[in-house]
C-alpha cells in the first residue's frame, strides 16, 4: 500500500513538472525577420569580414554592402536530445563570392533549448580557415549545454559543435559536428 | 489463525528500509529515463548544400 501510494505520488509529481515546462524555448516564429529574432535572443554572437578590410565587428547581423559578387545565406541547425531535453545550435551565415573567391562573410550563432536546459558556455563562433580573399571560408561554432535531470539538482552536461565550410559558388559542406 | 498487525507490515525499521529502497529504485529509474531522453534524438546539418541567394543592403 505504501509502495503504491509512493509511486502514485511520484508519478503525479513528474506529471506536474512536465506540464509546467513552458514552450518558451521554441524557435522564433517564421514571420519574424532574422534581425528582429537576433535582437530577442541575448545568447548569440556574430562575426563578419570583407575583402576591403578583413575587419571583425561583433554584434552585427549583416554589413552594408559586401565584397561584391553574388551573396548567399543559410542557417544550419545542430540539435540533440528529445523533449524536454532538446538542445539546438543555429549557425546563420551570409557569404559572397566572386571569381572563385570569397569576398564577404558574416556569421551569427544562437541557441534555443527546451526550458530545463541552459548554456554553460558560449555559444562561441570563430573562423577556422580561409576567409575573404580565399577560395573558401570555414566557420566553427560551439556551446556547452546542461539540463536538469529528473533529480533536479543533478545535471546532465553536453557540448555541441558545428563546423561548416562555405564556397564562393554558394555551396557549403559540413566538415564536422558533435 | 489470525496474524498480528506487526507481522503483516513488518517492524518500523523494515518499513523505513522498504520505503527507502523503493525511493532509490524510483529515482534511479527516473534518472535512467531522463538520460535516455537526453541522449536519444538528434538533427544533423546536411553534409552539403547550397545557400539561398540574398541581397545585401547597399
Amino acid at each position: 500500500m505504501y509502495t503504491t501510494r509512493l509511486i502514485s505520488t511520484l508519478a503525479a509529481l513528474v506529471a506536474a513538472l512536465a506540464a509546467a515546462a513552458p514552450a518558451a524555448a521554441e524557435p522564433p516564429p517564421p514571420d519574424l525577420s532574422f534581425e528582429a529574432a537576433a535582437s530577442l535572443f541575448s545568447t548569440g554572437s556574430s562575426v563578419e569580414e570583407t575583402t576591403s578590410g578583413g575587419k571583425q565587428r561583433p554584434g552585427r547581423m549583416q554589413a552594408e554592402g559586401g565584397g561584391g559578387g553574388i551573396c548567399w545565406g543559410k542557417e544550419l541547425l545542430r540539435s540533440k536530445g528529445t523533449w524536454p531535453y532538446a538542445r539546438r545550435l543555429y549557425l546563420y551565415t551570409v557569404w559572397c563570392g566572386s571569381g572563385g573567391t570569397i569576398t564577404y562573410r558574416s556569421s551569427s550563432v544562437r541557441t534555443s533549448h527546451d526550458s530545463i536546459c541552459w548554456n554553460t558556455s558560449g555559444p562561441y563562433l570563430t573562423k577556422m580557415a580561409g576567409g575573404a580573399g580565399f577560395s573558401f571560408v570555414e566557420v566553427q561554432t560551439w556551446a556547452g549545454v546542461a539540463c536538469h535531470s529528473p533529480l533536479y539538482f543533478v545535471s546532465f552536461h553536453d557540448s555541441m559543435m558545428l563546423r561548416v565550410r562555405y564556397y564562393p559558388n554558394g555551396g557549403y559542406a559540413t566538415v564536422a559536428y558533435d | 489463525m489470525r496474524r498480528s498487525h506487526m507481522t503483516e507490515a513488518g517492524s518500523p525499521a523494515t518499513r523505513v528500509a522498504r520505503i527507502v529502497l523503493v525511493l532509490l529504485v524510483t529515482v534511479f529509474a527516473l534518472q535512467l529515463i531522463g538520460y535516455v531522453l537526453f541522449s536519444v534524438g538528434e538533427s544533423r546539418p546536411p553534409a552539403q548544400g547550397r545557400g539561398a541567394e540574398v541581397e545585401l543592403a547597399p
